[in-house]
């Protein structure tokens, strides 16, 4: 029996896609059954993120509308063939789905796979109804920045009103060095206001943008510090307690270098 | 990068801004989780007051409303 899990966050562009792709890789790196759903209609992303954007024959909208059957519609990953990606329509738009689709959809795949996840589309109306409609569990994501904790504190109202209780947060883009100088809110400082249970912290990374240039999650990169925290992040869902990253500016040989003479 | 261990050398005092963030985002969330606009909150607080005044003698300046937030459930 499989867990069905929804990554919202309210405000778009916080890295809901990339969250997606990186945890979906990540845990389909250690040999479990993993299925993506993008229901970003209209909006789809996750097929360029994992780089299988020319692979889609049938999506989300043809399974619903009975123009092709689920398996059909399932794209099967390049790297890892535990993984699948069932992409959304592109031509379409939100209302093409309605949440009990997505509840038979997530029903049919709950036993086939370890992990079914939701990448949903920013904001709080249809679409975003229509991801969480099947889900089980929910990861919010949020920058360290007003206005995305904002929309995150709105979104896990929401959530909990609709049956999803405990949502679980990552914080995305953190950059370690404007929190040492006081120019950014810190871990703590979110985690107090919004009152919700930390799943991870990503923090800023170059790395994140030359992964997706090449449809290559940044999991695979083994020196990329997001996919570090992304590999992290895996494990605690799986169950395992692994510690926090030490958030470090750069792994590279200046960074060591500084950080060895103890300057910044 | 140089500039900011010049300026920790030099002791110059960082702007700070994570304070401002901590505190306006607090604010902001009380009144998006009491679904109650800076305004409402305002017109609550004449109201209980003039409520409180009919039964017992108070000071307007020394009536303190206090929102308390714990586990994302506000409470008056
Ligand atoms: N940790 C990070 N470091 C650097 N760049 C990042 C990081 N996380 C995400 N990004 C970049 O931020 C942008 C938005 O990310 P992403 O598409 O995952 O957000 P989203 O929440 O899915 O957006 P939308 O709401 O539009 O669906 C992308 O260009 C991505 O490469
Ligand atoms: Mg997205």
């Amino acid at each position: 029996m499989g867990e069905i899990i929804v990554v919202t966050s309210g405000k778009g562009g916080v890295g809901k896609t990339t969250t997606t792709a990186n945890i979906g890789t990540a845990l389909a790196s250690e040999g479990l059954r993993v299925v993506l759903i993008d229901t970003d209609i209209g909006l789809r992303n996750l097929d360029v993120v994992m780089g299988l954007e020319n692979r889609i024959v049938y999506d989300i909208v043809d399974v619903v509308n009975g123009n092709c059957r689920l398996k059909q519609a399932l794209i099967r990953d390049k790297r890892f063939e535990s993984l699948y990606l069932l992409p959304a329509a592109q031509t379409k738009d939100k209302t093409a789905i309605s949440p009990e689709d997505m509840e038979y959809l997530c029903k049919e795949m709950k036993d086939d796979y370890d992990y079914v996840i939701i990448d949903c589309p920013a904001g709080i109306e249809q679409g975003f109804y229509n991801a969480i409609a099947g889900a089980e569990k929910a990861i919010v994501v949020t920058t360290p920045e007003v206005s995305a904790v904002r929309d995150a504190d709105r979104v896990i109202g929401l959530l909990e009103s609709s049956d999803l209780r405990n949502p679980k947060l990552i914080i995305n883009r953190l950059r370690p060095r404007m929190v040492r100088q006081g120019d950014m809110m810190d871990i703590e400082d979110i985690v107090d206001i919004l009152a919700v249970e930390l799943l991870g912290v990503v923090q800023e990374d170059d790395r994140i943008i030359v992964s997706t240039n090449r449809g290559e999650p940044a999991v695979m990169n083994l020196v990329s510090p997001a996919g570090e925290a992304y590999r992290r992040i895996a494990r605690r869902i799986r169950g395992e307690e692994v510690p926090l990253m030490h958030l470090e500016e750069s792994y590279g040989f200046m960074g060591r270098l500084r950080k060895f003479m103890g300057l910044c | 990068m140089l500039i900011d261990c010049l300026n920790r050398v030099l002791g110059k005092a960082a702007p700070n801004s994570r304070i401002h963030a901590r505190e306006r985002l607090r604010l902001v969330l009380v009144h998006d989780r009491a679904k109650m606009s800076p305004y409402f909150m305002n017109k609550l607080k004449e109201d209980l007051y003039s409520v409180i005044t009919r039964y017992v003698v108070a000071d307007a300046d020394k009536l303190e409303v206090v929102l308390n937030q714990s586990d994302r459930v506000d409470e008056l």
